[in-house]
Protein backbone atom coordinates (compact mmCIF):
# COMPACT_ATOMS: atom_id res chain seq x y z
CA UNK A 1 0.00 0.00 0.00
CA UNK A 2 2.83 2.28 0.82
CA UNK A 3 4.48 1.48 -2.54
CA UNK A 4 1.28 2.19 -4.37
CA UNK A 5 0.83 5.50 -2.57
CA UNK A 6 4.44 6.46 -3.27
CA UNK A 7 3.96 5.68 -6.98
CA UNK A 8 0.81 7.79 -7.21
CA UNK A 9 2.55 10.62 -5.39
CA UNK A 10 5.51 10.40 -7.73
CA UNK A 11 3.27 10.46 -10.82
CA UNK A 12 1.35 13.43 -9.38
CA UNK A 13 4.61 15.24 -8.73
CA UNK A 14 5.88 14.61 -12.24
CA UNK A 15 2.56 15.67 -13.73
CA UNK A 16 2.56 18.92 -11.79
CA UNK A 17 6.05 19.76 -13.08
CA UNK A 18 5.32 19.00 -16.72
CA UNK A 19 6.16 21.82 -19.15
CA UNK A 20 3.17 22.77 -21.28
CA UNK A 21 3.72 22.26 -24.99
CA UNK A 22 3.06 25.19 -27.40
CA UNK A 23 1.50 24.66 -30.80
CA UNK A 24 1.43 27.02 -33.85
CA UNK A 25 -2.00 26.06 -34.96
CA UNK A 26 -3.76 28.92 -33.16
CA UNK A 27 -3.38 31.53 -35.95
CA UNK A 28 -6.01 32.88 -38.36
CA UNK A 29 -5.08 33.57 -41.95
CA UNK A 30 -7.04 36.12 -43.95
CA UNK A 31 -6.76 35.96 -47.74
CA UNK A 32 -8.02 38.20 -50.46
CA UNK A 33 -7.57 38.54 -54.23
CA UNK A 34 -7.10 41.85 -55.97
CA UNK A 35 -8.40 41.53 -59.51
CA UNK A 36 -5.95 42.40 -62.25
CA UNK A 37 -6.35 45.95 -63.47
CA UNK A 38 -7.43 46.21 -67.08
CA UNK A 39 -7.07 48.91 -69.66
CA UNK A 40 -6.60 49.38 -73.40
CA UNK A 41 -3.73 51.56 -74.55
CA UNK A 42 -4.11 53.38 -77.86
CA UNK A 43 -0.93 54.52 -79.57
CA UNK A 44 -0.31 56.51 -82.76
CA UNK A 45 -0.54 54.58 -86.02
CA UNK A 46 2.43 54.00 -88.29
CA UNK A 47 3.19 57.11 -90.28
CA UNK A 48 5.24 58.38 -93.19
CA UNK A 49 7.10 61.60 -92.57
CA UNK A 50 7.76 63.82 -95.59
CA UNK A 51 11.36 64.66 -96.36
CA UNK A 52 12.44 67.87 -94.68
CA UNK A 53 9.57 67.96 -92.19
CA UNK A 54 10.54 70.07 -89.20
CA UNK A 55 7.50 69.39 -87.04
CA UNK A 56 4.62 66.94 -87.40
CA UNK A 57 1.90 65.62 -85.11
CA UNK A 58 2.13 61.84 -84.93
CA UNK A 59 -1.00 61.09 -82.95
CA UNK A 60 -2.45 60.56 -79.50
CA UNK A 61 -1.59 58.29 -76.58
CA UNK A 62 -4.64 57.26 -74.63
CA UNK A 63 -5.94 54.55 -72.28
CA UNK A 64 -9.56 53.42 -72.35
CA UNK A 65 -11.69 50.48 -71.15
CA UNK A 66 -10.32 51.01 -67.67
CA UNK A 67 -11.14 48.48 -64.93
CA UNK A 68 -9.79 48.08 -61.43
CA UNK A 69 -8.25 51.55 -61.05
CA UNK A 70 -8.63 54.15 -58.34
CA UNK A 71 -6.59 56.87 -56.72
CA UNK A 72 -3.18 55.44 -55.99
CA UNK A 73 -2.96 53.07 -58.92
CA UNK A 74 -1.54 54.52 -62.14
CA UNK A 75 -0.44 53.45 -65.59
CA UNK A 76 3.05 54.47 -66.53
CA UNK A 77 3.99 54.48 -70.23
CA UNK A 78 7.68 54.55 -71.05
CA UNK A 79 8.50 55.81 -74.52
CA UNK A 80 11.68 54.76 -76.29
CA UNK A 81 12.81 55.65 -79.78
CA UNK A 82 15.92 56.04 -81.88
CA UNK A 83 16.86 58.31 -84.79
CA UNK A 84 15.73 57.45 -88.30
CA UNK A 85 18.14 54.88 -89.69
CA UNK A 86 18.69 53.51 -93.16
CA UNK A 87 19.99 50.06 -94.01
CA UNK A 88 21.87 51.26 -97.08
CA UNK A 89 23.51 54.39 -95.69
CA UNK A 90 25.52 55.30 -92.63
CA UNK A 91 23.70 58.52 -91.84
CA UNK A 92 20.86 58.88 -89.38
CA UNK A 93 18.25 61.58 -88.87
CA UNK A 94 17.80 62.41 -85.20
CA UNK A 95 14.53 63.82 -83.96
CA UNK A 96 12.77 64.60 -80.72
CA UNK A 97 9.33 63.68 -79.52
CA UNK A 98 7.20 66.45 -78.06
CA UNK A 99 4.44 65.55 -75.64
CA UNK A 100 1.54 67.79 -74.74
CA UNK A 101 -1.58 67.32 -72.66
CA UNK A 102 -4.69 67.37 -74.79
CA UNK A 103 -8.41 66.97 -74.68
CA UNK A 104 -10.21 64.95 -77.31
CA UNK A 105 -11.66 67.01 -80.16
CA UNK A 106 -10.02 70.11 -78.77
CA UNK A 107 -7.16 72.24 -79.89
CA UNK A 108 -6.57 73.46 -76.36
CA UNK A 109 -3.31 71.88 -75.28
CA UNK A 110 -1.41 71.89 -72.06
CA UNK A 111 2.28 72.40 -71.60
CA UNK A 112 4.41 70.89 -74.37
CA UNK A 113 7.59 69.21 -73.24
CA UNK A 114 10.43 67.40 -74.93
CA UNK A 115 10.34 63.67 -74.29
CA UNK A 116 13.81 62.11 -74.46
CA UNK A 117 13.91 58.42 -75.25
CA UNK A 118 13.36 56.38 -72.10
CA UNK A 119 11.20 58.94 -70.34
CA UNK A 120 7.69 58.07 -69.21
CA UNK A 121 4.27 59.66 -69.04
CA UNK A 122 1.69 58.88 -66.40
CA UNK A 123 -2.01 58.17 -66.53
CA UNK A 124 -3.10 58.89 -63.00
CA UNK A 125 -5.77 56.82 -61.29
CA UNK A 126 -8.86 58.86 -60.46
CA UNK A 127 -12.00 58.25 -58.49
CA UNK A 128 -14.69 56.57 -60.48
CA UNK A 129 -12.41 53.97 -62.02
CA UNK A 130 -10.72 56.39 -64.39
CA UNK A 131 -7.23 57.19 -65.64
CA UNK A 132 -6.21 60.62 -66.89
CA UNK A 133 -3.13 62.71 -67.61
CA UNK A 134 -2.83 65.35 -64.91
CA UNK A 135 -0.86 68.55 -65.34
CA UNK A 136 -0.75 71.29 -62.73
CA UNK A 137 -3.99 70.04 -61.25
CA UNK A 138 -5.83 70.03 -64.55
CA UNK A 139 -7.17 66.78 -65.94
CA UNK A 140 -6.74 65.99 -69.63
CA UNK A 141 -8.01 63.12 -71.71
CA UNK A 142 -4.88 62.14 -73.64
CA UNK A 143 -1.33 62.91 -74.58
CA UNK A 144 -0.63 64.36 -78.00
CA UNK A 145 2.67 63.34 -79.56
CA UNK A 146 4.61 65.24 -82.20
CA UNK A 147 8.04 64.86 -83.74
CA UNK A 148 10.53 67.64 -84.33
CA UNK A 149 13.61 67.43 -86.54
CA UNK A 150 16.30 69.90 -87.50
CA UNK A 151 16.75 71.16 -91.05
CA UNK A 152 20.50 70.56 -90.92
CA UNK A 153 19.96 66.88 -90.04
CA UNK A 154 17.62 66.38 -92.98
CA UNK A 155 20.11 68.12 -95.24
CA UNK A 156 23.04 65.98 -94.12
CA UNK A 157 21.23 62.66 -94.59
CA UNK A 158 22.25 60.57 -97.57
CA UNK A 159 19.54 59.41 -99.96
CA UNK A 160 17.60 56.32 -98.94
CA UNK A 161 14.60 54.95 -97.05
CA UNK A 162 14.72 55.51 -93.32
CA UNK A 163 12.68 54.07 -90.45
CA UNK A 164 12.37 54.69 -86.75
CA UNK A 165 10.37 52.66 -84.24
CA UNK A 166 8.74 54.23 -81.22
CA UNK A 167 8.02 51.73 -78.43
CA UNK A 168 5.36 52.40 -75.81
CA UNK A 169 5.80 50.18 -72.74
CA UNK A 170 2.90 50.40 -70.30
CA UNK A 171 2.81 49.11 -66.73
CA UNK A 172 0.44 49.37 -63.80
CA UNK A 173 2.23 51.02 -60.91
CA UNK A 174 1.40 52.18 -57.44
CA UNK A 175 1.41 55.94 -56.90
CA UNK A 176 4.68 57.14 -55.45
CA UNK B 1 15.72 25.97 -30.30
CA UNK B 2 15.21 24.48 -33.77
CA UNK B 3 11.82 26.11 -33.90
CA UNK B 4 13.41 29.50 -33.13
CA UNK B 5 15.95 29.10 -35.94
CA UNK B 6 13.16 28.09 -38.30
CA UNK B 7 11.18 31.20 -37.35
CA UNK B 8 14.31 33.37 -37.79
CA UNK B 9 14.80 32.01 -41.29
CA UNK B 10 11.17 32.66 -42.14
CA UNK B 11 11.63 36.27 -41.02
CA UNK B 12 14.66 36.72 -43.24
CA UNK B 13 12.78 35.22 -46.19
CA UNK B 14 9.88 37.60 -45.56
CA UNK B 15 12.20 40.63 -45.48
CA UNK B 16 13.87 39.51 -48.71
CA UNK B 17 10.49 39.09 -50.40
CA UNK B 18 9.40 42.56 -49.27
CA UNK B 19 12.59 44.07 -50.68
CA UNK B 20 12.08 42.26 -53.97
CA UNK B 21 8.60 43.72 -54.03
CA UNK B 22 10.00 47.22 -53.58
CA UNK B 23 12.59 46.71 -56.29
CA UNK B 24 10.12 45.40 -58.87
CA UNK B 25 6.84 47.16 -58.24
CA UNK B 26 5.58 46.86 -61.83
CA UNK B 27 2.87 44.34 -62.28
CA UNK B 28 1.70 44.25 -65.87
CA UNK B 29 3.68 45.10 -68.94
CA UNK B 30 2.26 45.89 -72.36
CA UNK B 31 4.19 47.10 -75.38
CA UNK B 32 3.07 48.88 -78.52
CA UNK B 33 5.09 50.05 -81.47
CA UNK B 34 4.69 52.90 -83.90
CA UNK B 35 6.88 52.89 -86.98
CA UNK B 36 7.84 56.14 -88.65
CA UNK B 37 9.22 55.99 -92.17
CA UNK B 38 10.70 58.63 -94.41
CA UNK B 39 12.48 58.78 -97.72
CA UNK B 40 15.42 61.02 -98.49
CA UNK B 41 15.58 61.83 -102.22
CA UNK B 42 18.75 61.86 -104.32
CA UNK B 43 18.01 65.24 -105.91
CA UNK B 44 16.74 68.62 -104.76
CA UNK B 45 15.18 71.61 -106.46
CA UNK B 46 17.49 74.60 -106.84
CA UNK B 47 15.88 77.91 -107.69
CA UNK B 48 18.16 80.03 -109.86
CA UNK B 49 17.55 83.77 -109.54
CA UNK B 50 19.39 86.03 -112.00
CA UNK B 51 19.40 89.77 -111.35
CA UNK B 52 20.90 91.99 -114.03
CA UNK B 53 22.28 91.12 -117.43
CA UNK B 54 24.21 87.91 -117.78
CA UNK B 55 23.92 84.18 -117.62
CA UNK B 56 25.25 81.22 -115.68
CA UNK B 57 26.21 77.68 -116.57
CA UNK B 58 25.43 75.22 -113.79
CA UNK B 59 26.46 71.61 -114.11
CA UNK B 60 26.80 72.12 -117.86
CA UNK B 61 23.39 73.76 -118.34
CA UNK B 62 23.35 77.35 -119.57
CA UNK B 63 20.75 79.47 -117.80
CA UNK B 64 19.89 82.96 -119.03
CA UNK B 65 16.73 83.57 -117.06
CA UNK B 66 15.56 82.80 -113.55
CA UNK B 67 14.33 79.23 -113.31
CA UNK B 68 14.34 76.13 -111.11
CA UNK B 69 16.56 73.15 -111.86
CA UNK B 70 17.08 69.75 -110.29
CA UNK B 71 20.55 68.86 -108.99
CA UNK B 72 22.04 65.94 -107.11
CA UNK B 73 22.00 66.47 -103.36
CA UNK B 74 25.29 67.12 -101.60
CA UNK B 75 27.29 66.87 -104.84
CA UNK B 76 30.00 69.25 -106.06
CA UNK B 77 28.54 71.30 -108.90
CA UNK B 78 30.57 73.52 -111.27
CA UNK B 79 29.27 77.00 -111.97
CA UNK B 80 30.39 79.61 -114.50
CA UNK B 81 29.07 83.15 -114.54
CA UNK B 82 29.02 85.38 -117.63
CA UNK B 83 28.25 89.04 -117.14
CA UNK B 84 27.30 91.48 -119.91
CA UNK B 85 29.23 94.09 -118.02
CA UNK B 86 32.90 93.15 -117.87
CA UNK B 87 33.54 95.60 -115.08
CA UNK B 88 32.07 95.42 -111.62
CA UNK B 89 31.74 92.54 -109.24
CA UNK B 90 29.37 89.63 -109.50
CA UNK B 91 27.61 88.41 -106.38
CA UNK B 92 26.70 84.73 -106.12
CA UNK B 93 24.91 83.47 -103.01
CA UNK B 94 23.65 80.01 -102.17
CA UNK B 95 20.90 80.11 -99.56
CA UNK B 96 22.21 83.48 -98.46
CA UNK B 97 25.84 82.43 -98.18
CA UNK B 98 28.25 84.04 -100.61
CA UNK B 99 30.21 81.89 -103.03
CA UNK B 100 33.65 82.98 -104.12
CA UNK B 101 34.39 82.94 -107.86
CA UNK B 102 37.75 82.91 -109.55
CA UNK B 103 38.61 86.44 -110.60
CA UNK B 104 39.76 85.57 -114.11
CA UNK B 105 36.96 83.45 -115.53
CA UNK B 106 34.26 83.67 -112.86
CA UNK B 107 34.16 79.93 -112.30
CA UNK B 108 33.73 77.96 -109.14
CA UNK B 109 32.16 74.85 -107.64
CA UNK B 110 29.67 74.61 -104.82
CA UNK B 111 28.31 71.78 -102.75
CA UNK B 112 24.65 71.27 -103.53
CA UNK B 113 22.50 71.64 -100.44
CA UNK B 114 20.68 68.71 -98.91
CA UNK B 115 17.39 70.55 -99.05
CA UNK B 116 15.71 72.67 -101.70
CA UNK B 117 17.47 76.00 -101.97
CA UNK B 118 18.07 79.21 -103.88
CA UNK B 119 21.11 80.29 -105.88
CA UNK B 120 21.08 84.01 -106.56
CA UNK B 121 23.39 85.73 -109.04
CA UNK B 122 23.51 89.53 -109.10
CA UNK B 123 25.32 91.01 -112.09
CA UNK B 124 26.85 94.50 -111.98
CA UNK B 125 24.61 97.27 -113.25
CA UNK B 126 25.32 98.67 -116.70
CA UNK B 127 26.57 102.27 -116.39
CA UNK B 128 27.58 104.80 -119.12
CA UNK B 129 31.30 104.66 -119.79
CA UNK B 130 33.62 107.57 -119.34
CA UNK B 131 33.62 108.59 -123.03
CA UNK B 132 29.87 108.92 -123.11
CA UNK B 133 29.63 106.71 -126.19
CA UNK B 134 27.11 103.96 -125.87
CA UNK B 135 28.29 100.40 -126.03
CA UNK B 136 26.65 97.03 -126.26
CA UNK B 137 24.62 96.27 -123.19
CA UNK B 138 24.40 99.86 -121.96
CA UNK B 139 21.08 100.99 -120.63
CA UNK B 140 19.41 103.84 -122.50
CA UNK B 141 17.10 106.56 -121.35
CA UNK B 142 13.88 105.76 -123.14
CA UNK B 143 12.13 109.16 -122.77
CA UNK B 144 15.10 110.98 -124.32
CA UNK B 145 15.10 108.64 -127.29
CA UNK B 146 11.35 109.11 -127.75
CA UNK B 147 11.65 112.90 -127.55
CA UNK B 148 14.45 112.89 -130.12
CA UNK B 149 12.45 110.63 -132.46
CA UNK B 150 9.33 112.75 -132.10
CA UNK B 151 11.29 115.95 -132.72
CA UNK B 152 12.92 114.50 -135.82
CA UNK B 153 9.59 113.36 -137.25
CA UNK B 154 8.03 116.76 -136.50
CA UNK B 155 10.93 118.58 -138.11
CA UNK B 156 10.83 116.38 -141.19
CA UNK B 157 7.06 116.87 -141.43
CA UNK B 158 7.42 120.67 -141.26
CA UNK B 159 10.12 120.62 -143.90
CA UNK B 160 7.94 118.42 -146.10
CA UNK B 161 4.93 120.73 -145.68
CA UNK B 162 7.07 123.73 -146.43
CA UNK B 163 8.41 122.15 -149.64
CA UNK B 164 4.89 121.16 -150.68
CA UNK B 165 3.55 124.70 -150.18
CA UNK B 166 6.38 126.25 -152.15
CA UNK B 167 5.80 123.96 -155.11
CA UNK B 168 2.08 124.70 -155.16
CA UNK B 169 2.57 128.46 -154.83
CA UNK B 170 4.55 128.45 -158.09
Amino acid sequence: MKKMFALILAITLVASMAIPAFADGNTTTLTTTVPEAEYTMTIPADMTIAFGTLSETIGNLDVTAVKGFAVGKNVKVTITYAPFACASTSTTIPYQLKISYANANSTVLGNTTTMPSGDAVLFTGRNGNRLAPIHEGAEYSEYRIAMKAESADWGAALAGSYTSTITFSAAVVAAE
Amino acid sequence: MLRFIERFHRGILLVVLVWIGFLFPLQIFADGHTELTTSVPSTIELEIVLKGQGSVTIDGKKIAHSTTISVDRLSEIPISVYSSNPSGSISVTLNGERLSLSTDNHQSTFKAPGLDGTLEVVFPQMTPNASGNPRTGDDFFAPAVLICAFSAITLLSLIGINIYKRRHQK
